[in-house]
């Protein structure tokens, strides 16, 4: 990816993966976890959510992540339930920004704003669909197995590993693209008229 | 009234330029923060590399990462580093020095971790927990964690007042939290009480698989007879334990239950089928004949 489609996503990235992850942190420390709390991970200060390999990986294979928020099942009184609603936090936060920049798309603001509202559109209804697939360590991974009666909520870290490998493999070699170009079209429609 | 309302009004702006240059000033350090890390993003992909296919000694790399970033984290890396390739004087002498500069919890838990592990000196990771706490490092949980895995081995500390210490946290990494109810779960299993010690691993296993979890399953329902349940729960914990350990935990857990003739079968069989038993707590180093030997092998493998 070049410089300036990097530059570009930017500003959709930033703020799509601050608010994710302090979703997740601020939804854990209500239902009684403050571990990411502790870690300060309850904030809107880019800086204490952005990976720094991930802010990397965006200008190499055109994707980044956020730090993982960490949280301590064990806090909750309701495990699989508070897990699902802390998981689920992120990409509905996404989603949230994500109709709200649409909205501001629609009142037809000025050049730069609009810039803006269209990277933090596209960046984070993205960000919610691909943070819902099933493989560690996206959300989806963690949302499945609250949903579906007899698993286990928590994931080793020897399977979110090897599952990493897949997942780097996938968006390298274009498969996550396959699942992703559909709902890019889809959102392209949902644009305002030029 | 007035008079109030100003100086309230004073008051509260002296406040919020105090605030907004401390917010200012803690923002500029997290982002120089963040560029150091992201200068040093390339070398952690290159050790993640050198990790899995071992290509060379990590400890250039680690040093490299730590000069680029300068965070605890990075250091105590370089710490067991050190210790695995240059020894653990090399590394307690680097321990001292950069905990002397900038005393951080992680420093102190890596050279503990190291003088626990590496060295089998219980006594010595003990006193980097006291310095920890004597140099007033704010952050404290891998320190609680040794401090909770020295328990097995030293007396001198309380290991239920340790437990409860950690459990009356909601602060804490999943995994500390995990090991402190596996904890108390065989205290309990101890004091027969078979019934609270299940409860623990049921809620573990709700969240997790667990291999020791399930060996405590396995005692409690042994004692409650309903030996079914209980075979089902020791086979699934068989696959997550190291197989030493496994049979260490089998023998005291026939110990735990009263029964120490099949502890005595046990040992029987597996020194005849040549497995190794670990010593996992006093209670099986006595049986096996060994008291006085106990090392807390079973540290090591802590699920």
């Amino acid at each position: 990816m070049n410089i300036e489609t990097a530059l570009m996503l930017l500003p959709g990235l930033v703020i799509g993966l601050t608010f994710h992850e302090a979703a997740h942190a601020i939804t854990a420390k209500w239902l009684g976890d403050r571990t990411a709390e502790k870690m300060g991970r309850v904030s809107l200060n880019p800086f204490r959510h952005l990976s720094p390999l991930g802010t990397l990986a965006l200008f190499f294979i055109g994707f980044g992540w956020g730090k993982p928020v960490i949280v301590n099942l064990y806090n909750f009184k309701k495990p699989k339930l508070y897990y699902l609603l802390s998981s689920l936090a992120g990409p509905v936060m996404n989603l949230i920004l994500s109709a709200v920049a649409l909205g501001v798309l629609y009142l037809r603001p000025p050049d730069l704003i609009a810039w803006i509202c269209m990277s933090v559109f596209m960046i984070n209804a993205l960000l919610a669909v691909f943070n819902l697939l099933p493989v560690p360590p996206l959300d989806g991974s963690k949302i499945w197995p609250c949903l579906i009666p007899g698993m286990r909520p928590a994931v080793s870290d020897k399977w979110t590993r090897i599952w990493m490998i897949v997942l780097i493999l996938c968006l390298f070699t274009g498969v996550i693209d396959r699942i992703l170009g559909p709902v890019f079209g889809a959102l392209y429609s949902l644009l305002p008229a030029v | 009234m007035i008079i109030r309302r100003e100086r309230r009004q004073i008051h509260f702006g002296t406040e919020t330029i105090v605030w907004t240059f401390r917010g200012l000033r803690r923002s500029i350090r997290l982002m120089l923060m963040f560029i150091r890390q992201f200068i040093a993003a390339p070398l952690r992909v290159l050790a993640w590399v050198n990790g899995i296919l071992k290509l060379s000694d990590p400890l250039p790399l680690a040093k490299a990462i730590w000069f680029l970033t300068a965070s605890a984290a990075d250091g105590s890396s370089v710490i067991v580093f050190t210790a695995s390739t240059e020894g653990v004087d090399v590394a307690r002498s680097m321990a001292e020095d950069i905990f002397s500069k900038k005393p951080d919890e992680s420093i102190a838990a890596a050279i503990g971790w190291v003088e626990l592990l590496r060295a089998n000196n219980p006594q010595g990771a003990a006193e980097w927990v006291q310095r920890s706490r004597s140099a007033g490092c704010a952050d404290d949980c891998s320190i609680l964690h040794l401090e909770l895995l020295l328990t097995d081995q030293l007396d001198g500390i309380n290991r239920l007042e340790v437990i409860e210490r950690i459990l009356s946290r909601n602060d804490l990494p999943g995994h500390i939290t995990r090991d402190a109810l596996l904890g108390k779960a065989r205290i309990l299993l101890e004091e027969r009480r078979f019934g609270d010690a299940e409860a623990i691993a049921k809620r573990i296993l709700a969240i997790e698989e667990n291999g020791t979890a399930g060996w405590v399953m396995w005692v409690a329902r042994t004692a409650a007879g309903d030996t079914d349940n209980a075979r089902a729960h020791i086979v699934a914990a068989q696959g997550k334990i190291r197989p030493d350990v496994f049979w260490g935990l089998v023998v005291l857990g026939w110990l735990y239950i009263g029964d120490r003739q099949a502890a005595m079968d046990v040992l029987k069989d597996c020194r005849q089928k040549d497995r190794q038993v670990a010593i996992v707590d006093r209670k099986v180093a006595e049986l096996v004949g060994m008291s006085g030997q106990y090392s807390g092998d079973e540290t090591e493998t802590r699920q």
